[in-house]
């Protein structure tokens, strides 16, 4: 029974999706419960408590204005995972709807909106983000949009190759005989047949969107002080990086963590599902 | 050929044109005056009274009042002729400020991509030729690992380590190697991944393919085969990740040279978007994206004189 | 048939490693080829004819494991290690790969990949072997030369490549030649051809040959003998005219039945999987003849001197 649980969860092929659900529980825990349990506001100030080393009492020691880190911590977590997840999935929403709409249409609005995909995808992510968060100002809704105005375009390139192997099968001209319609035959046949994909692709970035985040924050440009978002709390901490390191270190290790963990699930569900297709996935 | 790499340069400079337009766009809905930016930056103090006349002079000198296209195909036809426009803030010419810092960005980041290339590539070929050993699973946790830490975070953290504690290396500046060590290692870790991994796939496809069995059936040894027919196969995908690298450099410009306070590209685009310097932003744009094309385009020469099937196009048959 | 024979298997077997389990692709095949000969081993897909093949070059992934032996000229091959089988490969045992579309390097002129083997094996010089290389193109009735040497694999059709693949596999004069579906995915114009250089080519090199192919017309124009290849035996053994004129075994009176010319007339049933096989003679449960002893014994096929012409066949 011992080696059977054993060969079920630590198969070569499973072992990384293992690991990956094993982090993401502890992350969730972290996120979920922990807020109640660790419950102490994460913008209280005490300034007779300031830049304490980790002890006891304050695990991760405490910043310039004596408040908790590790708190603060915990409570980024919930920040940067909700922004991560809300880039993603609107990045997935439009980029699955531009890619169908491609796909279906054809002719010059393919040729048009592919033009803008590959213009997106050719060019450094991050500037884009930057350019948008410099003329939208900051904000963490505003960080949210430019960073999924540059995710979407990868999932869109998929879904349109995807759109049109199925317009090119042989069962769509069945389909349509029977009477099924545009938008039956995207739910029917479309959508069931990219969901595999588009899930090893969403989760694998949700890992480099929580960094992306934490660095446009860290820059200035995202979550504003007293947020506890780990790049502005790195960015606030590196000030005091002789003193008081922890207040750096600390959120930079939960971020690796998260991060880490996204992408061992991606790639976890990516050996499940396919192991080519996750080969394909890491050339996006 | 010829008619290949003329296709190619055209499609680029449509590329860069479309990168400009839209950037140009974005920066233009920005909330906030420009007239009111240039005043404040360039004619009068942060502090002072701003008069509507004023804002109207600036207005009409750098002719704020016209439609966004008439706009963008003026600063179009002014930037073809070399003139990308003053910066606001330093209030003088964006190309020449731009010129005099792409020497720094191009030190850091061919260093940074040559010894990443270094490292990552012999380790590809090795773990693609010994799959599923151990080699293969370490690196592949550790690429994982890499891919996983924020360069901003990576950068203090080294810093912390090197300059702060073990007082080995200098936190900022420029002028000398120790200098170049922290920055070019924080790039590389950010690239080894992605370098690693397509090395690795490229090579183990090319690996099971039908023509190396055929190198093994003419007698020629392991190692001969490998040289002779897999690593040209290899290249290809390998040289097009390179140009991807390129853009990595380029936008993890940005946060590196900031942080290191290295005088490059990055760092004025980072400075300019504080400032709302918006000339100088555009201008940082349409040059990180004329980097990036000729990376492209030198990938895509290089990939042709490799590949027969894409230099000569389709069979005769 | 004179003299000790080129090649000679006692017993080969071969299985492969999948997961925790073995598939066995090949059972206890002996067979001689003698000089100057060609043996056709014909058979469906899945058969174990290529696994034959390969066995002789080692050509084999990792996960394979051959019981048995092989000479090569009175040689026991098998005995030997891969490092002193090197030397054979290629030189004294060719190869001839099937899929032609993927057995070419894509990125080398086909002019080179045929150059190394000669380089390799007979002298390292580049004007002789591309002389060579040249001859054995005109040989095999290529056309554009010399300039079609230094084409790359995607501007050549597939019975071209194919007959670049020949080239490569004789042009270090070889005792002893593997040709591996030569004719797959060819029409039939292309087909006719490519057998038609293949004849012309053996015969002036006096090639002794191992002809692997499922087509009956292609063992019918280059065959001395032919072993009828099901589920990894040899099923039916002997001259070419004996096997295809009177057939013993049922499976062969199939096949041949089976051709556009005689009616199609298709073998109902498939092949079984390596995985899944029947007990008793591999073919009963496709078999119009079979009766109980089918299903309850094996039954062996020998071949002797006295006795070529043999079918693993209680009934033939």
């Amino acid at each position: 029974m011992k080696k059977g649980i054993k060969s079920r969860f630590f198969s070569r092929r499973r072992s990384l999706f293992t690991i990956g659900i094993i982090c993401s529980v502890i992350i969730a825990f972290f996120t979920i419960i922990g807020p109640f349990i660790w419950n102490a506001d994460p913008t209280a100030t005490d300034y007779a408590n300031q830049c304490l080393p980790p002890s006891g009492e304050h695990w991760f020691g405490t910043d310039n204005n004596g408040r908790d880190v590790f708190t603060r911590v915990i409570s980024g977590a919930h920040l940067s995972i909700g922004v991560a997840l809300a880039v993603v999935g609107i990045g997935a929403a439009i980029g699955i709807t531009v890619g169908i709409v491609a796909g279906f249409a054809g002719g010059a609005v393919d040729t048009i909106l592919m033009r803008i995909v590959e213009i997106m995808l050719s060019f450094p992510g991050i500037i884009f983000a930057l350019a948008v968060l410099g003329t939208l100002g900051n904000g963490t809704e505003h960080q949210i949009i430019a960073l999924a105005a540059v995710r979407w375009a990868h999932y869109a390139r998929l879904v349109r190759i995807e759109t049109i192997s199925v317009m090119n099968s042989e069962y769509l001209p069945a389909s349509r005989a029977i009477g099924n319609s545009k938008l039956r035959i995207v739910f029917r046949y479309i959508l069931p047949n990219i969901i595999g994909r588009v899930i090893v692709i969403a989760t694998l970035s949700i890992g480099p969107v929580i960094l992306a985040g934490a660095s446009l924050s860290y820059l200035g440009l995202g979550a504003q002080i007293p947020s506890p978002e780990w790049g502005l709390m790195i960015n606030g901490g590196k000030e005091y990086i002789r003193q008081a390191p922890w207040i750096t270190v600390a959120p930079g290790i939960a971020a690796v963590f998260t991060a880490f963990s996204f992408n061992l699930l991606g790639e976890g569900i990516g050996d499940l599902i396919d192991p080519r297709l996750k080969e394909k996935a890491e050339v996006d | 050929m010829a008619q290949f790499i003329i296709k190619r340069i055209i499609y680029g400079i449509i590329v860069i044109i479309g990168v400009s337009f839209l950037s140009f766009i974005v920066l233009s809905l920005a909330p906030g005056d420009d007239a009111v930016t240039i005043l404040t930056h360039t004619f009068i103090g942060f502090d002072d009274q701003i008069y509507q006349q004023d804002v109207n002079t600036v207005t009409n000198l750098y002719s704020l009042d016209r439609p966004l296209v008439m706009q963008y195909g003026s600063w179009l036809g002014n930037a073809i002729k070399g003139d990308w426009g003053v910066s606001y803030v330093h209030n003088l010419p964006v190309w020449q400020m731009i010129l005099g810092k792409i020497p720094y960005t191009l030190t850091l980041g061919i260093t940074a991509f040559g010894i990443a290339f270094v490292i990552s590539v012999p380790i590809g070929l090795y773990v693609a030729t010994h799959r599923n050993g151990v080699v293969d699973h370490v690196s592949r946790i550790i690429t994982i690992f890499f891919g996983s830490i924020p360069s901003f975070w990576l950068a203090l953290v080294l810093i912390l380590i090197f300059s702060v504690k073990l007082h080995w290396l200098p936190i900022t500046g420029m002028g000398s190697v120790r200098h170049v060590i922290l920055p070019c290692v924080t790039l590389m870790v950010g690239m080894i991944p992605s370098t690693l991994r397509i090395t690795r796939s490229s090579m183990s496809e090319v690996m099971g393919q039908d023509y190396m069995v055929t190198a093994k059936s003419k007698g020629l040894t392991e190692r001969q085969s490998v040289y002779r027919h897999a690593l040209v196969n290899t290249l290809p995908p390998v040289i097009t990740m390179a140009g991807l690298e390129v853009g990595h450099i380029l936008g993890g410009s940005v946060i590196v040279e900031t942080i290191f306070v290295w005088p490059g590209i990055g760092k004025l685009l980072y400075d300019s978007i504080i400032s709302k310097d918006y000339p100088m932003m555009q201008g940082c744009i349409v040059t990180i994206a004329i980097g990036y094309i000729v990376s492209m385009l030198v990938v895509d020469i290089v990939t042709a004189a490799i590949d027969p099937r894409i230099r000569l196009g389709g069979g005769r048959n | 048939m004179s003299g000790e024979p080129v090649i000679k298997t006692e017993d080969l077997s071969v299985e492969f490693q999948v997961g925790n389990g073995s598939v066995k692709a090949l059972h206890d095949i002996n067979v001689s080829i003698y000089d100057g000969e060609v043996l056709c081993l014909l058979g469906e897909s899945g058969s174990g004819k290529s696994v034959f093949g390969n066995s002789i070059l080692r050509l084999h992934p990792d996960n394979a494991l051959v019981k048995g032996k092989i000479f090569f000229n009175g040689q026991e091959i098998t005995a030997l290690s891969d490092k002193e089988f090197l030397p054979l490969r290629g030189a004294q045992l060719a190869w001839v790969p099937q899929s032609a579309a993927s057995s070419l390097n894509p990125l080398k002129s086909i002019g080179k990949q045929v150059d190394e083997v000669y380089r390799l094996h007979v002298e390292n010089d580049k004007k002789k072997a591309r002389e060579n290389t040249i001859d054995l193109f005109r040989l095999l009735g290529l056309p554009r030369l010399p300039e079609l040497a230094d084409d790359y694999p995607h501007e050549l059709s597939g019975g071209m490549k194919q007959r670049v693949l020949v080239a490569m596999g004789t042009s270090a004069f070889p005792k002893f030649i593997v040709v591996d579906e030569p004719t797959k995915g060819l029409d039939a114009v292309r087909k006719r051809e490519v057998i038609k250089r293949i004849g012309h080519m053996q015969k002036t090199h006096k090639s002794t040959m191992l002809l692997i192919t499922h087509d009956v017309a292609v063992a019918e124009s280059l065959a001395n003998d032919i072993g009828v290849m099901y589920a990894g035996e040899i099923v039916e053994y002997g001259s070419k005219d004996e096997v295809l004129n009177s057939p013993k075994h049922p499976y062969t009176r199939g096949l041949i039945n089976a051709l556009p010319q005689n009616g199609f007339h298709a073998i109902k049933g498939f092949s079984p999987s390596a995985s899944d096989m029947p007990t008793g003679c591999k073919f009963n449960p496709r078999c119009p003849e079979c009766t109980q002893e089918c299903i309850d014994g094996h039954p062996k096929l020998i071949i002797s001197e006295s006795e070529k012409h043999v079918a693993r066949c209680y009934h033939a």
